[in-house]
């Protein structure tokens, strides 16, 4: 597919490869599963299950702040990639599998377990390594998967008082 | 006669058409265009494959806005995702979005172009007229500086500090509420975006628009464009939901702004004098300043001063010019750095931040080719954009700058957005920035400038369109958007394209 043909492009077949095969689904345990509070439109319950873990961790609970699952962000992210190019879609989806697969996980990071399975200080260490690698095809990867949650996160009025903005005022222009 | 705005919902079977001017996109250049010529009394069907909103959708929430009026549901991003790319979709393009920042194209530029790019005859005094009747219908003035909100208060502030040159911006407004939502549809109509303006214009003296409906094709026969084929989406999922549009035209004019216009014409098998290449970005970085009081960002005119004191840094140097943008939470957060409880930890002080931004102006220096729009083997456009090392050292230099502005200003602090922050808490610590990295992936990196890729120039081995914006080979087939840029501006361009659409209008009419 497009995502693969660019990733060995621009970094590589060594590099690529070990980022692709976890499209192939070599996990080595289960993914945690997370029930969806409305019906799935764009992801498997397998790759909901593995966003709902990397949105509470990118988007915690914390003081003022709800967790990300809290506020049905995992839904809202399944509902947003209902709309979106399905080539996209897809990327994204393959994209969680990278996450949370087993195996660049033991060649990249060490580890054998799915992200899902990990305890919250392994999950972040994990997104650290991502964020800072030095390889920029994960930095890639992971700026994918953290913008996604930021902006619905962030973007989501249930995080407006802990941001501190009150939010937009009421013009009566709606309809 | 009165026209119409037909959206998916009214496009109820196929539709095969005749015209005199189909015009392809709604945006800053087809707008203008398109009133021009149906002014002049012919027949013109407009194409925009956005939805038709107005100010009864604008509900000010980003999580709704960026979906509903920008491209790819506002993640539109160069292939590495290095640089995020806003960029407008809907009836009144790009402009519904903006933040209505108005510059008549620079004297020093139109001298480049035609010095560097053999561009002869867009010269100040003959684009002035059509400037003049532009200012008046958009209500372009200046900002009052009583108006300005504290996140613009900062750039003024820190620039008159330091003795650096920092000018009221002017809008094109017209009943501004000072909200600070420009970026995601004024609720006001205060704005005088396309959409309130030249589209409604057009349409009440007999322009057809069809929204929702995107031009997939060009279909050409010798030396002429014959039709232009389109599909109505579905504005759901995007996706062809069945309806077909032909329009059989004698002039085409592709208005879809810099990206869609080179994509379009590649999709139509058009590549010739380089089409995609020479896209230009304006690429932006930030930094921000911590206060002691609140700034609130979030609310009051996003841009209402500027500062051109380092446009021009000598023949070798990327020069810069320095804005503020709106500071929305969910925007503000793609730019903050890291994750979980340490961006939970920065963006509760948003209230109390200051954002300054830097545009650097690409495609001047020799050897510059900018980015390049392809696409993909499953239809979509890529994007894809070297920052190379005059970019670097531009994106460095600039953030020394904003970091001395915000700390003149009054801030406590100010921060990089490295993914290692680099704090700055005196004059001093900025000499820490010259050790930072720079460049792709190291630091967000924003465009809301696209332009080029279907460049105007003499050569047609070198440019897209010659300089009356006629394509080279075919010649009833006009480009009309910022992607005849032969370079970046060095000031935002939308006015820049509303008048080149004002002064094209009699060659276009003409080719009839
Ligand atoms: C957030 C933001 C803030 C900005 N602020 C400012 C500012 O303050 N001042 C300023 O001067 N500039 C600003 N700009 C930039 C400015 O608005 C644009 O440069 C300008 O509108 C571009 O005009 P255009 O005609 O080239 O394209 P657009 O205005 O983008 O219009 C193109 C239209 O064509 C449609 N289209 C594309 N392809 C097709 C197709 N194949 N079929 C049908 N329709 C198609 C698109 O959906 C779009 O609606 C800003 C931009 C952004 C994103
Ligand atoms: S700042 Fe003015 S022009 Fe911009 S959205 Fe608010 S009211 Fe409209």
């Amino acid at each position: 597919m497009e995502l693969s043909r660019r990733l060995v492009l621009k970094y590589g077949l060594a590099g690529a490869s070990v980022l692709l095969l976890a499209g192939t689904g070599l996990a080595l345990q289960g993914t945690t599963p997370r029930e969806p509070r409305q019906p799935l439109q764009a992801l498997s319950s397998q790759e909901f299950s593995i966003l709902w873990a990397l949105a509470d961790r990118m988007a915690p609970a914390h003081e003022n702040f709800p967790a990300a699952s809290t506020i049905e962000v995992p839904e809202r992210i399944d509902s947003f990639l209902a709309s979106v190019d399905p080539a996209t879609r897809g990327e994204v989806k393959l994209l969680l599998k990278i996450v949370e697969n087993a195996l660049p996980g033991l060649i990249l990071d060490g580890r054998v377990r799915p992200f899902s399975k990990c305890s919250p200080e392994t999950q972040d260490a994990i997104l650290e390594g991502w964020r800072t690698s030095s390889i920029s095809a994960r930095r890639t990867i992971f700026k994918a998967l953290n913008n996604l949650v930021a902006a619905t996160y962030y973007g989501s009025p249930e995080t407006y008082a802990a941001v501190g903005y009150p939010g937009p005022p009421n013009y009566g222009n709606l309809k | 006669m009165t026209g119409a705005i037909l959206t998916f919902r009214d496009i109820t079977a196929d539709v095969d058409v005749e015209c005199d001017v189909c015009v392809i996109g709604s945006g800053a250049g087809g707008a203008v265009l398109a009133e021009g010529l149906v002014s002049r009394g012919l027949r013109v069907i407009m194409l925009e494959e956005g939805s038709h909103h107005t100010n009864a959708d604008f509900d000010l929430q980003e999580g709704h806005a960026f979906p509903m009026l920008y491209q790819e549901r506002g993640g539109r991003a160069t292939a590495d995702l290095a640089i995020a790319i806003l960029q407008g979709r809907a009836v009144g393009g790009t402009t519904v979005i903006n933040w209505t920042t108005c510059y008549r194209t620079p004297d020093r530029i139109l001298e480049h172009w035609r010095s560097k790019h053999g561009i002869e005859g867009l010269d100040p005094q003959t684009l002035a007229p059509h400037f003049d009747a532009i200012e008046q219908r958009l209500n372009i003035t200046e900002w009052p500086p009583e108006a300005m909100n504290a996140n613009n208060r900062v750039l003024w502030d820190g620039c008159k500090k330091l003795g650096w040159e920092v000018t009221p911006l002017r809008r094109n407004v017209n009943g501004c509420a000072n909200s600070g939502y420009c970026g995601l549809g004024c609720p006001v109509n205060g704005k005088q975006s396309m959409l309130v303006t030249y589209v409604p214009d057009a349409v009440q003296q007999g322009l057809t628009l069809y929204a929702n409906t995107r031009a997939d094709r060009l279909e050409y026969q010798d030396q002429k464009i014959v039709a232009v084929h389109a599909t109505v989406r579905d504005p759901a999922d995007d996706q062809p939901n069945g309806r077909k549009i032909t329009v059989r035209p004698k002039v085409v004019a592709v208005c879809g702004g810099a990206i869609n216009s080179p994509a379009l014409l590649l999709r139509s098998d058009i590549s010739e004098g380089g089409v995609g290449r020479r896209t230009w970005l304006h690429p932006v970085v930030a930094i921000i300043g911590f206060h002691e009081h609140d700034i609130n960002g979030f609310y009051g005119a996003p841009q209402s001063v500027g500062s051109h004191q380092f446009i021009d840094r000598g023949p070798d140097k990327v020069g810069f010019f320095l804005e503020t943008p709106p500071m929305q939470p969910m925007l503000s957060s793609l730019a903050f750095t890291g994750f979980g409880a340490a961006r939970h930890q920065v963006i509760s002080q948003l209230p109390r931040i200051n954002t300054l931004i830097a545009l650097s102006v690409d495609g001047l220096l020799p050897g510059d080719e900018g980015g390049t729009v392809s696409l993909r083997s499953d239809g979509r456009v890529s994007i894809d954009y070297p920052v190379g090392p005059a970019l670097q050292e531009s994106f460095r230099e600039s953030s020394k700058v904003m970091a001395e502005i915000a700390l003149a200003a009054g801030a406590t602090r100010a921060s990089s957005l490295h993914l290692q922050p680099i704090p700055l808490k005196t004059k001093q610590d900025i000499a820490l920035l010259d050790a930072a990295p720079w460049g792709a992936l190291e630091h967000p990196i924003f465009t809301a400038h696209q332009m080029g890729g279907c460049t105007m120039g003499v050569d047609p081995q070198t440019s897209v369109v010659d300089p009356t914006l006629r394509h080279h080979r075919y010649k009833n087939l006009f480009v009309v958007d910022g992607s005849v840029f032969p370079t970046a501006l060095g000031v935002n361009p939308s006015e820049t394209i509303y008048g080149l659409a004002h002064w094209a209008t009699d060659t276009v009419a003409s080719a009839i």
